[in-house]
């Protein structure tokens, strides 16, 4: 972890910056809350450890302009000071700090204190990370929204057949579930760099085509992989950059974009893997129509050993009803949405209540056709 | 406020007494205290007190300057500073010397301040001359180690 410790005591600083390289931090000093903020527009610095009395500017000031200029993400800031009381802990906690460590402080307690700042940041860029790029995926193609959702489901339960299996019991705990429910739906992230012209395109892709579209495995996995390398610790980011790689792995190597095999495929991308066919096979798409759940799953078992890894199409068979009640919740979910959008855009155009391929009339409130009925 | 800190310091000062250690260095510095602190790294000792006895003078005169000049916010203001130092390595009668200064100064009678000013000094006295002990120690600890290396 990267920390900005600020103290104009430089005994304090060599005592705190050594310490915590020992524990693996990357520790940079500063002297003054200006030099502190000129550090932080690096926007390197998410947890500051600093002092209360400075010159120039305290702590506590200091403390107010980190939460007044970084708002796009959390800043967790430790305040290290001889200052103790009711009074002082609270005049801190309100300009924005998040704890406080007396001086003289202790090796092990500061540490421990650290971590559970790196506990609130990893959530924090956890949520913020998966909503924004996930938004970012939903924007480039429409069809993706319950796409998205959809995948996640059927991703956890398949982890959770499997956490209960004991070949994967040491691997796949309640923490594996609740990470591939989460980042899940950025397996796809890398085809925003995909051209409109392909990712779009209504028919079959030509062999030159399809091979730009497999870049976006590459690229989703490398995009997250630059977020990997300034949040190691988020585990979460880890397996979203698993996922978005291999995902289109096959279980006899001639998937992409690595050729793995077998189990040196990661397991979170398998899962994926069968549930991204699955959700493909089952839905619309500009392409293609909707196969039918007895249809997809013959086809999926067709492809067990070769596409698909034996263990998770066993997870899908052992569960399909619930594969096929989460698809029909889905598609009534639709249709419904569909159906209210329509409703609301008849009212400004007249000419769609007239329009039974659009709106069945079965389905027109009562009232709604008024004198053209 | 004046009132608060100052029974902040004394508790500061218990809890230092409170240690489970025995300071090898009587009441002047925490010595084992200090090496835990630092991770049992003794060159880490060295130079945290290296930087702390070159700092002080810079102190002691910011702080006369302060009280000829009659700002007895700056004073409390180098003497918090110093606190937190004594604080950092140990020394809790510096320390407590340090809030006493403080403390006097925060109720901006400057001439009550003075007595505190001169226990001060003797305790930086006796702290330096406690560090160069504990750093000569040190040296010639790390002599022998080096010359039984060579055995």
């Amino acid at each position: 972890m990267r920390i900005l410790v600020v103290d104009d005591d430089d005994v304090v600083t060599e005592i705190v910056g050594d310490v915590l390289a020992r524990f693996g931090h990357h520790v940079t000093t500063a002297r003054s809350g200006r030099e502190a903020l000129e550090l932080m527009r690096s926007g390197t610095y998410r947890l500051v450890i600093l002092d209360w009395e400075m010159e120039e500017m305290s702590g506590i000031e200091l403390c107010r302009h980190i939460r007044q200029r970084y708002s796009c993400s959390y800043v967790y800031i430790i305040m290290l000071t001889v200052r103790r009381g009711t009074e002082n802990i609270v005049e801190g906690l309100n300009a924005g700090a998040d704890d406080f460590i007396s001086k003289p402080f202790e090796p092990q307690e500061l540490c421990v204190r650290i971590r559970a700042g790196e506990r609130i940041l990893a959530l924090d860029s956890r949520e913020l990370t998966i909503f924004s790029l996930a938004k970012l995926a939903e924007s480039r193609d429409q069809e993706t929204g319950a796409h998205l959702e959809r995948i996640r489901e059927y991703c956890r339960i398949i982890a959770g057949h499997l956490s209960r299996q004991e070949k994967f019991r040491a691997q796949v705990d309640s923490e594996f579930v609740q990470l591939i429910y989460m980042t899940s739906p950025l397996h796809d992230i890398g085809k925003v760099g995909i051209p409109d012209r392909i990712l779009l395109k209504p028919s079959a892709l030509t062999w030159e085509e399809f091979e730009i579209m497999k870049q976006h495995a590459v690229i989703g996995s490398k995009t997250l992989d630059a977020a990997v390398d300034v949040h190691p610790e988020a585990k979460f980011l880890c397996m979203a950059r698993d996922i978005a790689r291999s995902h289109h792995e096959w279980f006899d190597g001639s998937g992409y974009p690595d050729g793995l095999a077998g189990e040196s495929i990661p397991l979170c991308g398998r899962i994926v893997g069968l549930a991204d066919v699955y959700d493909a096979l089952t839905t619309k798409r500009v392409y293609k129509k909707a196969y039918s759940h007895d249809v997809a799953r013959d086809i999926i078992l067709e492809e067990t050993g070769t596409h698909f890894d034996p263990d998770i199409v066993r997870a899908f068979i052992e569960n399909e009803n619930l594969f096929v009640k989460i698809r029909e919740q889905f598609l009534a979910r639709e249709e419904f949405e569909a159906l209210s959008l329509l409703q609301s855009q008849a009212k400004f155009i007249p000419e769609l209540l007239t329009a039974p391929e659009f709106f069945p009339e079965r389905m027109i409130p009562a009232g709604a056709m008024g004198g053209k009925s | 406020m004046g009132q608060r800190i100052s029974d902040s310091a004394q508790k500061d000062g218990d809890s230092s007494r409170d240690g489970a250690t025995e300071s090898p260095n009587g009441d002047v510095f925490n010595s084992v205290e200090l090496l835990n602190r630092c991770m049992g790294d003794r060159g880490l000792v060295d130079r945290v007190l290296n930087k702390f006895r070159s700092r002080f003078p810079g102190e002691m005169e910011e702080i006369t300057n302060a009280l000829k000049q009659g700002d007895a916010d700056r004073v409390a203001r180098v003497a918090h500073r110093v606190k937190g130092t004594a604080a950092s390595v140990s020394a809790k009668r510096l320390f407590q010397a340090a809030a006493d200064v403080e403390d006097a100064s925060r109720t901006g009678r400057l001439e009550d301040v003075l007595p505190s000013i001169e226990r001060l000094r003797e305790e930086w006295e006796k702290c330096l001359h406690e560090a160069e002990a504990m750093s000569s120690l040190e040296h010639a600890e790390q002599a022998v180690i080096s010359d039984l290396q060579r055995v």
